[in-house]
């Protein structure tokens, strides 16, 4: 299997080449082993991190889930979710076909793929900041008590909408019971003046939107990060058959983003 | 190393006779991942995320003279169980689970274990908690007549579904508990009111006391 260097002798071993794992280790294939077992349990208190926002999804959803549904129809559009998730799905599959060009001693296809990987992030980041993030900003609708109803549904009535939030948030210094009262004034005020009502519960569902995808978008981010150091190692010689330990953690890191997204994109798109 | 050597206290693992520290050549097994198996994956995780788009969708399905509805409930059914299926394939494909050592694949599954018990008994609490006002009005009692209670013709009942109510179960059970207390021949209606009218009945308890301080 492996493309052993026949021409050793004749010149300077590469980094891969020459690489000897630390004096703690019996072999090399023992550290590559240990190592991967910690990436798994990193990977473990990720999806931890990433279940306490599925938990609150689920309760909520149990709680309002015709609310839940006109929401995810209404505020989010599923053709940037799909596209999102066919990148992050390629950019899995070009992650894998490094590591293959790190067991085939292909530097060039190692720095191929990861360019691939890495445009495929940006693709997704700059998607999510410019066409989600960037929108929802510039109409309000903020996480938590930042949501505001008024500003793109109600012609005529936003005004008053916006002004009795304000009032009411002011009134309401108690930050839950002031949410809960603003939203259903809020919402009562702009329904009758627009085709879509809002839901009185629309800013939760919002508010979960916005940590969780917020949160896997940090993680997308600091995986483009962990992919250049990647690219920086590929560059210098540093992955071939015999160590590419680095690269296989990241592809562990990058495929689990990936899994992440593919629950959230249902979860907030299509539900 | 041709010789098998006598068990070494010091060296027990044999590492320091061993040639691998000093980076020599050896036979060295690496698993050369396949490309068209990683390839047809990659393929059949898209085909599923089209399938996720595509089923929710279809709100009914049609067989013949039939029609069945496909409920909200459904929708997150069907759309979990393809997401699980495409994680299983990512897992096992990409991440390499299936050529791995188990372990990996222990830490993962007690890590989803955990999640499982995170969630569902999460749901379990909030799928049953407004069973508890039933409990409060006296009309049921724990270790008692629930048998009886579900017998009883035109019993008044919580939603079954909570989105005929507009407000949580929280304040579900602020309402019944306020036309309990508003209404003490026990008659309570089930309220399908709106948020208003949960609001009116959730302020009666604060303007109750109101009488109590003046007199003092």
């Amino acid at each position: 299997m492996t493309t052993a260097p026949t021409d050793t002798q004749d010149r300077e071993l590469l980094p891969w080449e020459a690489y000897v794992p630390g004096h703690h280790w019996r072999n090399a294939e023992d550290e590559k082993e240990g190592a991967k077992l910690g990436m798994w349990l990193f990977l473990s208190t990720e999806v931890l991190l990433f279940a306490g926002f599925f938990c609150a999804y689920a309760a909520f959803r149990l709680m309002y889930p015709d609310n839940w549904h006109e929401a995810s129809r209404y505020y989010l559009d599923w053709r940037i979710g799909a596209a999102n998730t066919a990148v992050l799905l390629l950019s899995s599959f070009t992650i894998v076909l490094a590591i293959r060009a790190a067991q085939q001693a292909n530097r060039g296809m190692i720095m191929v793929n990861l360019v691939i990987t890495w445009l495929c992030a940006a693709f997704f980041l700059i998607v999510k900041l410019g066409w989600e993030y960037w929108p929802k900003l510039q109409k309000g609708k903020l996480p938590g008590i930042h949501f505001n109803y008024g500003s793109s549904h109600g012609e005529g009535h936003a005004d008053a909408a916006g002004s009795a939030l304000a009032d009411l948030a002011l009134v309401h210094p108690d930050a839950a019971h002031g949410v809960l009262s603003v939203a259903q004034t809020a919402g009562e005020a702009v329904s009758h003046a627009a085709a879509f009502t809002p839901g009185t519960h629309d800013h939760i569902f919002l508010s979960i939107y916005w940590i969780s995808t917020a949160t896997h978008g940090f993680h997308v981010f600091v995986g483009m990060i962990v992919i250049a150091w990647a690219m920086l190692k590929a560059w210098r010689h540093e992955y071939g058959p015999k160590h590419y330990t680095s690269l296989e953690n990241i592809g562990l890191y990058w495929h689990l983003v990936d899994v992440i997204w593919i629950f959230l994109f249902p979860l907030l798109y299509l539900v | 190393m041709s010789e098998r050597k006598p068990y070494d206290n010091i060296d027990p693992h044999e590492y320091l006779a061993s040639d691998e520290i000093e980076g020599g050549e050896h036979e060295h097994h690496v698993h050369l991942t396949p490309f068209w198996p990683m390839f047809w994956v990659f393929v059949i995780l898209l085909a599923l995320t089209a399938l996720t788009v595509w089923t929710s969708n279809v709100h009914a399905i049609t067989i013949g003279n039939t029609t069945v509805a496909i409920s909200g409930t459904a929708h997150v059914l069907m759309a979990m169980s393809i997401a699980v299926v495409k994680s299983v394939l990512v897992a096992a494909f990409f991440m390499h689970l299936l050529y791995d050592k188990k372990v990996n694949s222990i830490v993962m599954t007690s890590t989803i274990f955990a999640v499982s018990l995170f969630i569902g008994l999460t749901l379990m609490d909030l799928d049953v908690r407004g069973m508890t006002t039933d409990i409060e009005r006296g009309e049921i009692f724990p270790g008692g007549n629930v048998s009886l209670y579900n017998k009883m013709e035109g019993a008044p009942r919580p939603p079954q579904d909570a989105s005929t109510f507009e407000g949580n179960i929280i304040e579900y059970a602020a309402q019944s508990h306020a036309q309990v207390s508003g209404n003490p021949d026990g008659h309570a209606t089930p309220p399908v009111g709106g948020p208003e009218q949960a609001h009116e009945a959730g302020a009666m308890p604060e303007e109750a006391p109101v009488p109590e301080t003046d007199g003092h």
